[in-house]
């Protein structure tokens, strides 16, 4: 069964949408997209601290704590996670999963360390992919700004022994565009590992999804600009894809 | 009021637990890690993630494991969760052989071994039907019986895992659901007299997991 997962993008006290990670719209209070989203069938809501400093972070994990306090699915996090003590605080805030990038690239043990402290299904390994080559990709760190030589089949995969219980593969180029998913991408990722796969970075119609599917069976899929901008509801979406054959779950809409 | 205390015993997170307990209007619902203060709660919730072996060690630390004995021959209700579920069991095949609390009779197994399929992935994550089994006892018919945690849920409804591990079969007179995972299933209901245990997050599964905490909140024999 597919999880379709709503992406929100943080910035201050608001949702925002970058496009390939930079140029951004402020589109509003991401509480009340959150509570929309969960009502209307999401699976689970991933949130991105997009700027992840530390002047900005009480806001962001506020936003956090109100959205746990009234949305009962699982909460992704993602974002300036550094230690353990950060995900602690997450935890406590409601966060039911974290991602991380930067600092597991910096330091791997720290995936080890998390799944030891929360469970494997707590430890989601975000990886941003930026297309180098035919078939090759090379992870990003810091929103898409540092390159690190990383190759992402080969970091998924030492991800995964080093815990990882979830891999969330963006693609850099294709994220905010609403142009499809780099398929292929998500496609070496899957062929990588052993794990659920989450697929994120460019839906902008059902059909993107289908093809997806199709070609590459993630675990899941992101959706964001296509949400947050109103082509599509929760519903509809769910609706469009049921009737396209996917597998989803349908929430039954109190009258 | 009726007191809960959802057992901390170091085996991960159960703020969003209290949450939801909270916003089904359980104001007596508290994180509890002194097993000495067990016998003032009315009901109990063992959730927990990760290694069986390591729950089960830190439960027996705490003395948690006598803690809930007594406060199950006192007839009164335990809801295990997840993890909080397999510890209930007899044992784990995790690391060889670790026995568990064996308030109900059973092994909790690898999922890989539970799929029948080595293409399945593992931690199983995801939303998936929860199928309740069996012949009901108290009418004494076959059909599935009355699993009373899923009182006013939908057929078959569907609720959020995380594992990697799980039952494969309980004994005759327990009432249970199962759950389809690739070519096998696994269990993801119990109920026995005032022992209850579900594999799924019912604080994560939505209006149908919410349902379930208040059927376990509401339960009085």
């Amino acid at each position: 069964m597919l999880r379709v997962i709503p992406r929100l993008d943080i910035k201050g006290p608001n949702l925002i949408k970058p496009i390939s990670f930079e140029g951004l719209r402020v589109l509003g209070a991401p509480e009340d997209f959150a509570r929309k989203y969960y009502e209307g069938g999401a699976d689970e809501l991933l949130f991105m601290d997009t700027v992840a400093s530390l002047y900005q972070r009480g806001q962001f994990i506020d936003i956090i704590n109100r959205v746990a306090s009234e949305v009962f699915i699982p909460i992704i996090v993602c974002g300036g996670v550094r230690s353990l003590d950060d995900m602690e605080v997450l935890l406590r805030n409601g966060a039911d999963k974290i991602g991380i990038n930067t600092a597991a690239i910096k330091d791997p043990s720290l995936i080890t360390r998390g799944a030891e402290a929360y469970g494997k299904q707590c430890m989601v390994v975000s990886i941003e992919a930026k297309r180098v080559g035919a078939s090759i990709w090379e992870c990003y760190t810091d929103n898409g700004r540092e390159k690190t030589g990383l190759d992402v089949a080969q970091w998924a995969m030492q991800a995964e022994s080093r815990g990882a219980g979830e891999i969330l593969v963006t693609s850099v180029d294709k994220d905010g565009t609403r142009s499809g998913f780099d398929v292929e991408l998500v496609r070496s990722i899957r062929e990588a590992v052993s794990v659920p796969v989450i697929a994120s970075g460019g839906a902008g119609k059902v059909a993107d999804i289908v093809q997806l599917l199709t070609d590459a069976n993630p675990s899941a899929v992101c959706v964001g600009s296509m949400l947050h901008y109103g082509l599509a509801t929760m519903q509809t979406l769910k609706a469009s894809l049921a009737q396209e054959g996917v597998q989803v779950r349908i929430v039954p809409q109190e009258k | 009021m009726t007191h809960i205390a959802i057992i901390d015993y170091r085996c991960g997170n159960l703020f969003n637990l209290l949450k939801a307990f909270r916003y089904l209007g359980a104001s007596q619902c508290e994180i509890v890690t002194d097993a000495s203060r067990i016998q003032q709660f009315d009901k109990l919730v063992l959730p927990g993630v990760g290694s069986f072996k390591k729950g089960m060690e830190n439960l027996i630390l705490a003395g948690f494991d006598q803690a809930i004995y007594r406060h199950v021959s006192d007839g009164k209700p335990i809801l295990g969760i997840c993890a909080g579920l397999q510890l209930l069991m007899s044992s784990s095949e995790e690391f060889g052989h670790t026995k568990g609390l064996d308030l109900v009779q059973g092994q909790v197994a690898h999922l890989k071994r539970l799929a029948g399929d080595a293409r399945a992935l593992v931690p199983h994550i995801g939303w998936a039907e929860v199928i309740p089994q069996g012949r009901d006892h108290m009418a004494n018919v076959d059909m599935p019986s009355k699993v009373r945690l899923l009182a006013g849920t939908e057929p078959h409804p569907l609720c959020y895992f995380a594992h990697s591990y799980g039952v494969a079969t309980v004994p005759d007179d327990v009432i249970y659901c199962k759950t389809p995972f690739y070519g096998g299933e696994f269990v993801s209901v119990i109920e026995r007299r005032n022992v209850f245990a579900v594999q799924f997050h019912p604080e994560l599964s939505g209006r149908a997991g919410l349902t379930v905490l208040n059927n376990f909140l509401k339960f009085s024999e």
